[in-house]
């Protein structure tokens, strides 16, 4: 064979693709302009309104907000967004989804209905601490069922092959799904918003007090508390590539966490001596439920916050891990 | 365009390409040719970035394909085996998800779309859910996502497999109209499949390139010739006379109408004719006909894939 001088990249012509590069100005200018008009909010409410409720619920809002502008910098990522929209579409496709969102939205509704003394009178602030204390236990149940396809049915039918092959990165593939993730979550429990409104709008002066703050605290701890469950239940898909293992493997690893979180400081609160309390404050610092409770007393407890944001990264940095694993396995 | 330079990859100890080493010229299609479990899909998986190898490097359009994996991937446009899609999409759904992966902007994507759909001649399916698509029609939905962004290299893992002999040609034909213009790696382990459409051969066995080159280089080299020779006399005394002839490697002896025939191979490179004529007068035999026939493709791949080792 002719022996040719080897070709170098500029010898070779480039793909003639004109690529949009530019997709991700609108939403960081969306991300910036919105924390602009936040920060300039809270200034002035603090500084002229001072003890509004609304100035009392803004360490709450202002993680929201937070967790928003993340998200909207996530999204700008072009191929992000681009997985996100392919994941939530077969998402709200399915049938199970529509299924899941009602015996949600039903079952939840009992929590709610015993916090209101059976619809006796109605109480917007307990009704939203019942519905995320609720959603603590139950997502356990569904979150790992949402999130099991995610990963397991590209492996098993082979398009993982198609996808980690397209210019796009392990981090890229991860985050789209995790976004879709989180999103469907938040679709499934936004429903039961609609007690908390009707609580609020419906309240005589002889219900119990709306609390804003908790209110608003305790939707940061549901956040937080989805983030973290789908980023569990997407680690689990990248495991296996049966949905069924992987939606077991997610349900099992999200109880023990939640058992762990609420056994190991009752039994360190049994040892005698000093280690005991020392033990279980331990425990509790790092309790996923001992932090959600932090946050359902209306309290925004930056602790709390960052193990769940830490703790949810780390998931899907294994996530990563684990669809790299083709490599060296 | 591409180099491929001693790719070894195993799996725990069981190597599944050994020392694979070929080259792929601009414009050029490569026909990958080999048996089932050789490691064609293995090196194309290497090549497009889905694994590394356990050893070796190679290069796409001058990009290394383990330090310049994004720039690869974006060069390459890579069909796996059994075309996996997303059964709930749309055509045009999964097609504009593709394109938008690949970074291609709005009015680029109608465009690229449109053409591909033509020319990939999809034609009024776009808009029917791919998982009701027969096999052959999404076999083109994979070709046509793969094509899309212009990649300049494409590699295709099976095309043709599990189609009908008419959807073999009109893959095959679209494959070839797309040679020249990209460079082409596709697999096979149906030689007459490749031959049609292919330039250039390689052919794995067992995890080794047994042999790389042109079409005609090929059967040149490795082929060598066939003389067959029809002769009245003494069959056995005829044979061993031809077997002593430079050149011969081996000759069958048979019987036709009471006639030696000899069906004799004759190594590459040389000419045994004249040796051949005068070996059968000198073993008393009388030459009643010699004709010569190239050995086919098809020989020297069963040769090289069969009999060897
Ligand atoms: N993930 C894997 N783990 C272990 N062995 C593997 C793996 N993938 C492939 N192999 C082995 O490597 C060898 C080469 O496989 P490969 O899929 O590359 O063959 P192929 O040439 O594509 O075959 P076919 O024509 O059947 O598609 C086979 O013996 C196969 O059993
Ligand atoms: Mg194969």
């Amino acid at each position: 064979m002719a022996s040719e001088t080897s070709m170098t990249a500029a010898a070779c012509e480039t793909h003639p693709a004109r690529r949009s590069s530019l997709g991700w100005l609108p939403w960081v200018v969306l991300a910036v302009f919105g924390s602009v008009l936040v920060a300039g909010g809270n200034f002035l409410l603090r500084e002229y309104r001072p003890n509004s409720t609304l100035t009392q619920c803004l360490p709450a809002l202002d993680a929201l907000w937070g967790f928003a502008a993340l998200f909207l910098i996530l999204t700008g990522l072009g191929r992000v967004r681009v997985l996100m929209g392919r994941e939530l579409a077969t998402f709200f496709q399915s049938p199970l989804a529509y299924i899941l969102a009602g015996l949600y939205f039903l079952i939840t509704s009992i929590p709610v209905f015993f916090s209101t003394g059976g619809f006796d009178y109605v109480d917007a602030t307990a009704s939203t601490k019942a519905i995320v204390d609720a959603s603590g236990f139950l997502m356990l149940l569904v979150a790992p069922i949402v999130t099991m396809r995610l990963l397991a049915e590209e492996k098993a039918s082979g398009s993982m092959e198609i996808l980690v092959t397209d210019p796009v990165t392990d981090w890229d593939i991860v985050l789209g799904k995790f976004l879709a993730a989180v999103l469907c979550l938040v679709a499934m429990v936004l429903p039961l918003g609609l007690y908390v409104v009707l609580f609020a709008m419906m309240r005589k002066s002889s219900d119990p007090a709306l609390e804003w703050g908790v209110i608003s605290t305790a939707t940061v701890g549901l956040i937080c508390l989805l983030a973290f469950y789908a980023s569990v239940g997407l680690l689990a898909s990248a495991l296996s590539k049966n949905q069924v293992v992987s939606a077991l493997i997610g349900l099992v690893a999200l109880f023990m966490i939640f058992v762990l979180g609420v056994v190991l400081p009752h039994l360190f609160s049994q040892l005698s001596g000093e280690l005991g309390p020392k033990l279980k404050s331990m425990a509790e610092a790092i309790s996923l439920r001992k932090r959600l409770d932090v946050l359902l007393e209306g309290q925004l407890d930056l602790k709390s916050i960052f193990l769940f944001v830490s703790t949810t990264v780390l998931m899907l940095y294994f996530s990563v891990r684990a669809v790299e694993s083709r490599k060296w396995r | 365009m591409i180099e491929v330079e001693g790719l070894t990859k195993r799996y725990g100890d069981f190597p599944a390409i050994q020392d694979v080493s070929f080259k792929v010229e601009k414009g050029q299609v490569l026909g990958f040719l080999g048996p089932n479990g050789s490691g064609k899909t293995t090196t194309m998986r290497i090549l497009t970035c889905f694994m590394p190898a356990t050893s070796g490097t190679a290069r796409v359009c001058g990009y290394d394909i383990f330090e310049d994996s994004m720039e690869v991937r974006r060069n390459i446009g890579y069909m796996p085996e059994n075309v996996p899609l997303y059964p709930n999409l749309r055509v045009n759904e999964y097609l504009s998800y593709r394109a938008r992966l690949k970074g291609l902007g709005r009015s680029q994507r109608r465009k690229e779309i449109a053409e591909l759909v033509d020319r990939c001649s999809i034609g009024d399916f776009d808009r029917v859910i791919i998982g009701k698509l027969s096999k052959g029609m999404r076999q083109r939905v994979g070709l046509a996502a793969t094509l899309l962004g212009g990649p300049p290299v494409l590699v295709l893992d099976e095309p043709t497999v599990g189609l009908d002999p008419n959807q073999i040609r009109e893959i095959l034909g679209l494959i070839k109209g797309l040679g020249g213009e990209r460079t082409i790696i596709f697999s096979s382990h149906i030689l007459p499949e490749v031959e049609m459409v292919a330039d250039h051969l390689a052919i794995i066995r067992e995890g080794r390139i047994a042999l790389t080159g042109s079409l005609e280089q090929i059967t040149r080299a490795a082929g060598g010739s066939k003389v067959r020779i029809e002769a009245r006399g003494d069959g056995q005394k005829i044979r061993d006379a031809v077997e002593k002839v430079s050149g011969v490697r081996k000759a069958v002896l048979g019987s036709r109408d009471g006639l030696a025939v000899l069906e004799v191979e004759v190594a590459a490179g040389t000419d045994a004719r004249e040796g051949l004529v005068k070996a059968v007068a000198g073993a008393g035999g009388g030459l009643l006909e010699l004709s010569c026939g190239r050995t086919s493709l098809a020989d020297v791949f069963v040769r090289i894939t069969a009999t060897e080792g």
